[in-house]
């Protein structure tokens, strides 16, 4: 059994909160014990940088010094918590002034950034720590005849310094969902759009364009679902989609969602059944 | 037909700092005409710095920068002109200071210089490692705010005056095609260096390929010292790009095969630092006599691995990464190899202490103008200062004298002929072609017309470079589309390699001794008696006509060059 | 020697009524501008593109490989044939672009568009002599606020890459809002000029930025231009332009962050963009569905130690927004509302009491189980 610090950001809060017992019995059917790093905050979204970039590093050394604390490696599903909370760590590690700094700031917690543990998202820990054999092998549900297809999301894989996978030709996801049963189409038109998650609330307009964008040419593409390792991707796919003129209807999935269905968890209880979008297929 | 009161040709530093300072003196028509969009001119390829005495460089002085730079160019320099240069050195370091070249600070706030090669003073300005590139950028900026008129992509072809005055040019639209006239009073050249003619072994762009020189030649006018062509001691191995100063500069070793610091046996005071042409012969020479690294003992290694990564990071950013990605070696743990590479012409265009040639209201200014400021052998960041002086001083006589030139009327029969020209290399039959011939120019240039030469060989040299000439001839243009041609312009541009190369071999010839860049074996010493003058080449009716000039010589006698 | 297929686009306008894919083998060896110039010398002389300083300080080459943009010289063979696992390579002009002909695309646009923004220094006389012999002093440090900014070479990479510029026609693209900024941080910038800049950035787009992070990853020079939008939204901010909804969604996030220590999803639209009916229409679809919906989020354990560092850096740094009290205190009305108690008891209650506490017990129908 791997025990990894998991770190939850805004996303399994508030009408998300049953989403962590999801996550922590899906991890189990992988051997993977999810330890809630309960005290950690919001990342600031890549938001609070625009407040000031020092209080975004505190914030995030505060984080990543949580998971020290407790000898734990930090697991963030969020591609966005994991590009600001990697990007802090850089900062942290090629900054000896800023990381006096803030650790003086963060003394008074009896906390300490020390760069000693690793941050993982969840793409490469399923391909570095998890293996996609043992994915392969806790499949109880394949997703056979699913037609998937495999969005990343931007953060993951940009900038370079923080990227998770080969950023001009990445595989985790596909192989991630074959390993689940379904069948992946990962070459169509838009799979490198922004989701528009971020600027929903500064220029909505640019939110819609790309979401029509993407979900168009995942239409066109024939496939049943879109899914992505990352949360707000997710719900921009599935809430901001509503806000569409003419909404494509498309149902998408946040990825361990169909890791929980595929392991064999009920759909009610994978977060299936709970979107805006209705994933009908079974 | 275009009309300006002033076409400046050339993007790069002197054609915008003239373009700037016409730009903010004058409401004439002014144009920047270049054939690569400002920012890509080679000035930003500059690393090292650029010389300046400053006002807090106490212990300094302009005569001490005069002084330097005249012994390094081994007394051939004019020196009523290196006197004008070295003046005006905090003047242009200030002004484009001001107009914001972000220049590395000392803790006090102040300019910050290094020592750089020939110097007796640390006098070399720097930002970062990227000077050339800031000072284009910022420039580029200015003439934005300034709202200079630019002809980008536009290839000139030819001056047309009338043995007295400018009158105007030919050149070519690359984006769009075809050949226009342009009227103009004064013209500007400032299209940079003719390293090129070394083909591959150059630390030059691929455009540094002389055409506003070879232009020049064509029209008339005569060019000077050509025989003098800088290797810069360190071009990475593989592709001649360079590797900067700055790395010996921040105390980089040179070591021989056996790890040897060799430098001590060329240079034991100033080592490393000595002058670009003794380092560059040193390491010919250990090359040369089997102490080169490497299978075939083809080069040298410049070790940086002592500075460590910080410093490296901090000082040299871009010499790691170019050293990374071209040659495949990190200097922080392995040492970079390198050998000589061409690297700047000092011979160029003949043109007076402000930068005026014979014709009137024809200037030329930067690398393709010879003044001279730079003799034998140009000091590293003495460049890009005469890039700046003379890039001003021309605008404002240009200014000057276009303000109360006559109009002109430029003859259309150039315009036909230069379209003739290019129809015909269209349709020529093609037998040579032309990589191939462009690889034979930069191999004989560079086994004849090296690091080192000697009379017998140069000789055959200079019948293989008219050979080539002749061959040129029959090089074809395959593609025949009017839009960017990139085809038609490299041919052109190897036209005007095949036009220089003669220029730079027949003085090399006839120079029976060694002085600055030009070392012959048969020849090994300077001789004041009979060389302490410029040569002079001309193009008359398809023949390379040599001729010498005296060199100006005000407050420095010659003396012996030792470092 | 290994070799590779290029499958370069071509096009002439004047000759092709459409473009077309050529096929071309190259060698594997050394960066892709290596085997465009093969290409042209050993297989086809017509092929156009632009290549000047063959060592990444021109920015000439940009490109396309497989709708990936690339420096091509900065960009080895050896690389993309690993990247790629031996697919053919499609090299393609630049997005967002007009093409000239074949990988040449006109750049005048985003030239024109980058001017609007004024791109250069307008010196503040109090700081730059006026005297051409005097020198302006400026501290090593103070170079430190632009210097990745001024590495900008201008090869548009980053234009072709921009998901804003994608959508938006007007968006001046991500280098000129990073050469824009780096003259925002100059000292010796006149203040008038910072204040024009920040109007013309934000109506050149300034808010549309969907911060995709692709214009740092494809930037061959590391400049990193969503960062630079970040940082003058905060200026624009600072400086009074509050209207946009981002500064709205700004002050949310440092406010609800300060309070609580998390954003508040639901809250967000009515906050930005005064829309109550988001967050009821939300709740009572989630109700539907049978998911529990928290009105705030549950305080973080910490909170108040949290709470001290935020307070101590906004209170020395440069920042966008003060914290407003106001909001902050009606969050922690809200928040002892729902947890009848006031935020330190919260706090401190919710965790140490652990499990079995009276009031996890009570908030347990809010959490919806089991949350540590
Ligand atoms: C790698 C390298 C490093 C260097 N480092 C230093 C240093 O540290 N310090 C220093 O002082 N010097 C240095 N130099 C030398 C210095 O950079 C150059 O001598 C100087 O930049 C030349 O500037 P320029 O304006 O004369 O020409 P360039 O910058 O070469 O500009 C020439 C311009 O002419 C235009 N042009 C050319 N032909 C045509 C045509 N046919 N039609 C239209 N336009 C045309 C081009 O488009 C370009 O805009 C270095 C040189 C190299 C190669
Ligand atoms: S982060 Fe913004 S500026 Fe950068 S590429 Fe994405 S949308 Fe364009
Ligand atoms: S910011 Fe980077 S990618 Fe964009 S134009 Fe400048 S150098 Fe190119
Ligand atoms: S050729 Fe200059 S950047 Fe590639």
């Amino acid at each position: 059994m791997v025990k990894v610090g998991f770190y939850q950001g805004c996303c399994f809060q508030g009408q998300d909160a049953h989403m962590f017992e999801t996550m922590k019995k899906t991890f189990k059917a992988i051997d993977v014990e999810l330890v809630l790093l309960e005290e950690t905050t919001c990342c600031g979204g890549n938001t609070i940088d625009e407040e000031n970039r020092k209080l975004s590093y505190a914030i995030n050394a505060r984080n990543i010094a949580l998971a020290e604390a407790k000898g734990l490696d930090m697991l963030i599903s969020c591609n966005t918590c994991y590009m600001v909370i990697a990007k802090a760590k850089r900062a942290m590690d090629k900054n000896k002034k800023l990381r006096e700094e803030i650790n003086n700031l963060l003394k008074e917690e009896g906390l300490e950034y020390r760069g000693t543990n690793r941050i993982y998202h969840l793409l490469d820990f399923f391909r570095d720590v998890v293996g996609y054999d043992r994915i392969r092998k806790a499949v109880k549900r394949p997703l056979k005849g699913w037609k998937v297809a495999a969005y990343y999301g931007c953060h993951v894989l940009y900038p370079r310094e923080t990227a998770v996978d080969n950023s001009d030709n990445p595989s985790s996801l596909q192989e991630i969902l074959k390993a689940l049963g379904a069948k992946v189409i990962d070459e169509y038109e838009n799979k490198d759009a922004c989701c528009g998650y971020h600027s929903f609330y500064t220029d909505k307009n640019m939110t819609l364009k790309k979401l029509d964008k993407i979900l168009g040419s995942v239409r066109e593409a024939g496939a049943d679902i879109i899914a992505t390792p990352c949360p707000l991707c997710f719900k921009s796919f599935d809430i901001y989609q509503t806000n569409m003129e003419n909404p494509p209807g498309v149902p998408s999935s946040f990825l361990p969602e169909l890791m929980a269905y595929a392991f064999g968890i009920s759909k009610e209880e994978s977060g299936l059944s709970h979107h805006l979008i209705k994933v009908e297929k079974d | 037909m275009l009309e300006y009161d002033i076409v400046i040709v050339g993007g790069g530093g002197a054609g915008l700092y003239a373009a700037l300072w016409a730009a903010e003196n004058t409401i004439l028509k002014v144009a920047v005409m270049t054939k690569v969009y400002p920012t890509r001119s080679h000035t930003g390829a500059a690393e090292g710095g650029i010389n300046a005495v400053l006002t807090h460089s106490i212990g300094d002085s302009p005569e001490a920068h005069a002084y330097d730079t005249v012994k390094g160019s081994d007394f051939l320099a004019d020196q009523d002109a290196v006197d004008i240069m070295c003046k005006m050195g905090a003047a242009v370091i200030y002004d484009i200071a001001h107009r914001g070249v972000p220049f590395s600070r000392r803790p006090d706030g102040r300019i910050a210089q290094r020592p750089f090669g020939g110097a007796s003073f640390p006098r070399t300005c720097y930002a970062a490692d990227k000077t050339g590139f800031y000072i284009l950028q910022t420039l580029y900026e200015q003439c934005l705010k300034n709202n200079v008129t630019f002809l980008n992509e536009w290839f000139l072809l030819s001056i047309i005056h009338n043995g007295e005055r400018v009158e105007g040019l030919t050149a070519w639209d690359i984006r769009n095609g075809g050949v226009h006239l342009i009227k103009t009073k004064a013209v500007i050249l400032a299209t940079g260096g003719h390293a090129r003619i070394y083909w591959n072994r150059t630390s030059n762009a691929l455009g540094n390929t002389g055409d506003g020189t070879a232009a020049a030649l064509r029209a008339g006018l005569p060019l000077k010292d050509m025989e003098f062509i800088q290797f810069h001691p360190t071009g990475l191995a593989k592709t001649g790009i360079l590797v900067t100063e700055g790395a010996r500069g921040e105390g980089g070793y040179l070591r021989n095969r056996d790890g040897e610091r060799f430098m001590k046996r060329y240079a034991p005071e100033k080592m490393e630092l000595a002058p670009r042409d003794i380092v560059a012969r040193a390491i010919q020479t250990e090359i040369d006599e089997g102490r080169g690294c490497g299978p075939r003992g083809d080069y040298i290694c410049l070790d940086l691995t002592h500075l460590g990564e910080e410093r490296i990071n901090e000082r040299l950013p871009q010499t790691r990464e170019h050293a990374i990605l071209y040659e495949g070696v990190d200097p922080v743990r392995e040492p970079i190899p390198i050998a000589p590479t061409a690297h700047y012409s000092m011979g160029g265009i003949d043109t007076d202490k402000l930068g005026r040639t014979g014709i009137k209201g024809l200037y030329a200014a930067g690398e393709c103008a010879c003044v001279s400021v730079h003799g034998a052998n140009r000091l590293g960041g003495n460049s890009l200062l005469d890039v700046l002086v003379y890039g001003r001083l021309t605008a404002l006589e240009a200014v000057k004298y276009a303000d109360e030139a006559p109009e002109t009327n430029p003859s259309v029969a150039k315009q036909k002929d230069d379209e003739r020209r290019i129809l015909e290399l269209m349709e020529s039959e093609g037998k040579e072609k032309l990589p191939e011939l462009r690889r034979e120019l930069g191999e004989t240039m560079m086994k004849h017309f090296g690091v080192f030469r000697e009379e017998s060989s140069m000789k055959k040299g200079l019948e293989k470079l008219m050979e080539i000439r002749e061959r040129a001839k029959h090089v074809k243009v395959h593609d025949t589309g009017k839009r960017f041609n990139t085809d038609l312009i490299s041919v052109l541009e190897f036209l005007n390699l095949v036009d220089l190369a003669p220029a730079v071999a027949v003085p090399a010839i006839e120079r029976r001794e060694s002085r600055g860049s030009h070392a012959r074996r048969d020849y090994p010493n300077r001789d004041d008696k009979n060389f302490l003058k410029h040569s002079v080449v001309e193009l008359k009716n398809g023949e390379y006509k040599l001729s010498w000039k005296p060199v100006k010589i005000t407050k420095f006698p010659p003396e012996e060059r030792k470092y | 020697m290994e070799t590779a297929t290029l499958k370069v686009f071509r096009f002439d306008p004047d000759k092709d009524k459409v473009p077309y894919y050529q096929d071309y083998e190259v060698p594997v060896e050394g960066t892709l501008l290596n085997a465009l110039l093969y290409i042209k010398d050993n297989l086809d002389p017509t092929l156009s593109f632009r290549a000047f300083c063959r060592s990444e300080v021109c920015g000439s080459c940009a490109m396309k490989v497989n709708g990936k943009t690339k420096l091509a010289c900065k960009t080895p063979m050896k690389e993309l044939v690993e990247t790629w696992k031996g697919k053919p390579l499609r090299i393609d002009p630049l997005d967002h672009l007009k093409v000239i002909r074949d990988l040449v695309v006109d750049i005048d646009k985003p030239i024109e568009k980058m001017k609007t923004l004024i791109p250069w220094l307008v010196p503040d006389p109090r700081v730059v002599p006026t005297d051409p012999m005097h020198e302006s002093i400026i501290y090593p440090e103070e170079l430190e606020a632009y210097k990745d900014q001024i590495h900008c070479m201008l090869c548009f990479s980053c234009y072709s890459a921009c998901e804003a510029v994608e959508d938006y026609e007007r968006y001046r693209g991500p280098f000129a809002f990073s050469r824009a900024y780096r003259f925002q941080v100059d000292r010796r910038d006149i203040e008038t000029a910072k204040e024009k800049r920040i109007r013309y950035a934000i109506s050149g787009g300034l808010w549309s930025c969907v911060q995709c992070q692709k214009c740092l990853y494809v930037c061959p020079k590391g400049v990193k231009p969503a960062e630079d939008i970040q940082n003058l939204r905060g200026q624009a901010v600072r400086k009074g332009f509050t209207d946009k909804p981002g500064a709205k969604k700004l002050k949310h996030y440092v406010d609800w962050i300060y309070a609580t220590g998390q954003i508040n999803r639901l809250y967000l639209p009515e906050e930005v963009y005064g829309n109550r009916e988001a967050r009821e229409k939300l709740t009572k679809a989630y109700e539907e569905m049978g998911v529990e919906v928290w009105e705030v989020p549950k305080p973080t354990k910490g909170l108040m130690k949290f709470r001290d560092i935020y307070l101590e850096i906004l209170s020395k740094e440069e920042k966008a927004l003060d914290l407003d009290f106001s909001h902050v205190r009606k969050i922690d009305k809200m928040v002892s509302d729902i947890f009848k108690a006031d935020i330190c008891t919260i706090v401190d209650r919710v965790h140490e009491e652990g499990k079995g506490g009276k009031l996890i017990e009570k908030l347990k129908g809010l959490f919806g189980g089991d949350n540590g």
